[in-house]
């Protein structure tokens, strides 16, 4: 029970603080930055990503998992148009005038990143109860993190909290523009990284956005550009971990991937090659020379054992002592010579039989 | 004004005088992420550009029947919406049954087509009754402002990345939000007071 | 996670680098102390008194702005460099004089605790302080930015903005935007050069101004590369495009006079830690600022944008050291490509070996 509620709280703790959505993943950062300029439009936005979060990955851990993503990825979109429309009319009827001012980024929340990055990353590939936990705290580190940022610009942009006016001397209304939310949003996550550090020193925020592909050229040909590798949901990550599993089996590669593989692209001819390229090219032909044999070795395998198998099921015969049998084939005929003597032993029985009958 | 005037200065609205990105925080969530990772910039910048292109030409087009024109702002934004999954739909056939093409562009599309900056040109057309040709202007501007945005912000991630002295407590996405905020207000400065829709 | 390297070691404040870097940095802030002393002398003449509470009270703000916010972050603070001290001066005197007590501090403390802090110090900057600092307050402020004072007559004090007594001038660079001229007279170009003239406090006095140029020439001639650079391209494109109908000479006399371009130019843009390392390098960043400067003139919304200029130019600061400007850096650059293809190249054939052997 101790150990559930403790794994619970880590889990709690990594979605809504370490790995908070806003500060540490940079996801959601569009509405925050454009859409909370005061507490009532940040309380809006909470409220309606935090509605879309818990729905549409429900749906998704429920319903989607079987789908692939890239069929997926509209249904977020228009699931979450569909949610959007009653949050709209609500505040249009009792917050009119946010309503307004969040223009057109109330409808844009369909699209938030932080839905079809949380449902690819999590809830397509956990249980129902884990998704729920994960869109939960997800969910309240977000509104935590939007109603911080509302806050504070409505106070330093319009000088009011809830529309209650401060009387403040000096109103700074820069702040109300996307640069103000950017800023708060960068003081924000320098405080509660700070804060990890010191009551979490093992844990690592930093690592939910990597910086090790930044020094990387943009420049480059744009078939090795759309080559680079790209995988925004972690699916490489759940292959590689599904074949860590203890016991086991490693996926064998369907037959049209095996086939697909052993073709050797032609039209790239060796001589335009960079020397980069080339070794990939040999690299990825040693590869699928690999498989291949891979491939017949099993096949060989899987004779060898149906021949032991059926060795075994069938009485055992005189062996030879000059030969050995090192081959499916050399047992084939170790059984037809098996056989031989059997059929003949069963002839000369069932002629003793016909000369006994006479 | 000529058509080709049009799409200039529509586009010319979208990526420089009002920044999609600085000065209206559209698809800043994006743009940061794929900033960080500089291969995916040409790729992605020319399928943010070919979907908000095509979907902003497809709404207006389809504003231009009397029957669409007279719904409202939520009938509108489901019609937005549709648009752009049909497009990304057609799409993905395109890519995955003509093209025959990687996990890793079809994995692209999905980014390229379902963000805030894609889905907002529809909207600001809308708002700013613009024509076909404007809307086209707009499309691209937006796949300008994007590649524009994110060659940037990389900028300022390799050095981010360079610079031992930041301090700890800065390192990481709280140094990138600055830098993307000072990057905004330097945008400001073109735009005046900013951008409302 | 990783110490900042200026923490402080065995008990003592500074290391031997950071002492090394300390005192670089203070020489360079005494060039341009000596550089400003001028400019505050002109501003003290036609502004009065007030011109020194507002210089004090920036700077004091800047250095206590620093100290607070090293301590805050762990890092040792080194006002000792006097960075602070310049940073607050080239801020004050970009102000008008009619601008209240609190202007100046605020301007500064978003440069001190947004810009210079979070990078870490004055070596590793990744933007100008003192432009970000103004454009910050252009963009929340623009009535106090650009409500320039008359110049008021000999002992009489100015009186703040918003005050019944307060008198407005109309400064060279709004005139420019409305594409009024200064008229061709004699004493309109002497009052100019001597900075009789609505402006910024301290922008004004071309004498002064230029005086600072040739001490740069003269003391840091890497750092009037871009500097030049910066005032040739705005004088040549003001020739190019002007913005009054009196003549192009008068286009150029009154772009280069007006507003803080010129301040601008001497101050903001050459940076040390934010110059391209070539000559070829500063010279490009230098002529790119002049673009960006009279682009933001022609094009934006505010009549003067130079810090914006500057601010973008920063960005692409890395980006002008690594263009290969000469035949010596393309045939450096030729060879290190060649090395790496014939190492890659020799790996290839390595692998090829291995692979063949087993």
């Amino acid at each position: 029970m101790h150990r559930e509620h403790g794994e619970l709280r880590a889990r709690v703790r990594s979605s809504a603080v370490i790995q908070n959505p806003a500060l540490f993943e940079a996801i959601g950062i569009a509405p925050a930055a454009a859409m909370a300029v005061s507490l009532k439009s940040a309380i809006m936005l909470a409220a309606v990503s935090g509605a879309e979060l818990l729905l549409i990955e429900m749906f998704a851990c429920l319903a989607l998992k079987r789908l692939k993503s890239y069929f997926r990825v509209p249904i977020y979109a228009l699931f979450g148009m569909l949610i959007n429309i009653p949050f709209f009319l609500f505040f249009e009827h009792f917050t009119p005038n946010e309503t307004n001012s969040a223009g057109i980024f109330l409808p844009l929340l369909a699209v938030n990143s932080l839905i079809a990055l949380h449902c690819e990353r999590f809830a397509v590939k956990n249980s129902a109860k884990n998704t729920c936990i994960d869109a939960l705290s997800a969910a309240a580190g977000y509104a935590v993190v939007v109603l911080a940022v509302g806050l504070v610009r409505e106070i330093l942009g319009s000088g009011t909290v809830y529309s209650v006016s401060l009387h403040l001397p000096v109103q700074l209304p820069g702040f109300l523009l996307p640069f103000g939310g950017l800023l708060l949003l960068g003081f924000f996550a320098a405080a509660l990284k700070a804060v990890i550090a010191r009551r979490y020193p093992n844990a690592h925020p930093e690592a939910a956005f990597s910086l090790e592909e930044v020094s990387q050229s943009h420049i480059g040909r744009l078939k090795t550009l759309l080559d680079a590798e790209f995988d925004p949901y972690d699916e490489g990550t759940q292959a590689s971990e599904r074949s860590k599993k203890p016991g086991a089996r490693p996926e064998r590669p369907k037959k049209h991937t095996r086939q697909k593989a052993a073709k050797i692209e032609p039209h790239l001819a060796e001589e335009t090659q960079s020397p980069t390229q080339q070794t990939k090219n040999m690299n990825r032909e040693k590869r699928e020379s690999y498989l291949l044999d891979f491939d017949e070795m099993l096949t060989e395998l899987d004779a060898y054992k149906l021949a032991q198998e059926k060795s075994e099921a069938a009485p055992p015969a005189e062996a030879s002592d000059e030969e050995t049998p090192s081959s499916a084939k050399d047992a084939g005929g170790e059984r037809a010579d098996v056989e031989k003597p059997e059929t003949a032993k069963n002839a000369e029985q069932g002629q003793a039989k016909e000369e006994s009958g006479v | 004004m000529s058509i080709l005037g049009s799409m200039l200065s529509a586009a010319l609205f979208a990526c420089l005088f009002q920044n999609l990105i600085f000065s209206g925080g559209y698809g800043a969530d994006e743009a940061i992420r794929m900033a960080a990772k500089p291969k995916q910039l040409l790729p992605l910048s020319l399928f943010i550009m070919l979907f908000s292109t095509v979907a902003s030409l497809c709404c207006v087009l389809l504003d231009r029947i009397a029957a669409v024109r007279s719904l409202n702002i939520f009938w509108h934004a489901l019609i937005f919406t549709g648009v752009l999954v049909i497009v990304y739909l057609l799409a993905l056939v395109i890519v995955l049954f003509v093209v025959h093409a990687q996990p890793r562009t079809v994995r692209r599309l999905g980014i390229a087509a379902f963000n805030t900056l894609v889905l907002a040109v529809p909207f600001i057309n809308y708002r700013a009754a613009f024509g076909p040709f404007e809307a086209l202007g707009a499309g691209i501007g937006a796949g300008l402002a994007f590649l524009l945005a994110v060659l940037l912000i990389s900028f300022g991630l390799r050095a981010i990345q360079k610079n031992e002295s930041i301090p700890a407590c800065f390192r990481g996405t709280p140094a990138v939000f600055l830098y993307t905020a000072i990057l905004a207000l330097t945008f400001t400065g073109i735009t005046g007071r900013g951008f409302g829709v | 996670m990783r110490q900042d390297a200026h923490t402080p070691e065995d008990g003592r404040l500074y290391t031997p680098q950071l002492k090394a870097d300390v005192q670089t940095t203070r020489k360079y802030m005494l060039d341009n102390l000596v550089m400003l002393a001028a400019p505050v002398v002109m501003a003290w003449y036609y502004y009065g008194g007030g011109v020194l509470r507002i210089l004090l009270l920036t700077v004091l703000t800047a250095m206590l702005c620093e100290y607070v916010g090293d301590k805050l972050v762990g890092t040792v603070p080194t006002l000792r460099d006097l960075s602070a001290a310049v940073t607050g001066v080239v801020t004050a005197l970009c102000l008008p004089a009619s601008s209240p007590l609190w202007l100046g501090p605020l301007a500064v403390s978003f440069a001190i605790l947004v810009v210079k802090v979070p990078f870490g110090s004055t070596r590793s900057l990744l933007f100008s302080p003192v432009a970000a600092g103004l454009a910050f307050v252009t963009v929340c402020l623009p009535q106090y930015m650009f409500a320039y004072p008359a110049l008021p007559d000999a002992g009489e004090a100015v009186a703040a903005y918003g005050a019944s007594a307060f008198s407005s001038g109309t400064s060279l660079a709004k005139m420019l935007s409305e594409s009024t001229s200064m008229g061709s007279s004699a004493a309109n170009y002497i009052d100019v050069l001597l900075g009789s003239f609505p402006g910024p406090m301290g922008t004004g006095c071309m004498i002064a101004l230029l005086g600072a140029l040739l001490y740069l020439a003269i003391r840091r001639p890497g750092q009037f590369t871009a500097a030049g650079a910066c005032l040739a391209t705005t004088a040549v494109i003001a020739f190019l495009f002007p913005r009054i109908l009196t003549g192009r000479f008068q286009s150029v006399f009154m772009e280069l006079s007006g507003g803080m371009l010129f301040f601008t130019a001497l101050f903001l843009l050459p940076e040390e830690a934010l110059l391209p390392k070539h000559f070829y390098g500063r010279l490009l960043y230098g002529v790119t600022a002049g673009l960006f400067c009279m682009l933001f003139r022609h094009l934006g919304e505010f009549e003067e944008g130079a810090v914006f200029a500057v601010l973008l130019v920063n960005v692409l600061s890395a980006v002008f050291d690594k263009l290969p400007l000469t035949a010596r850096e393309r045939r450096k650059r030729a060879a290190v490509r060649r090395e790496k293809q014939a190492a890659s190249a020799e790996t290839v054939e390595a692998r090829e070996g291995g692979g063949t052997n087993a």
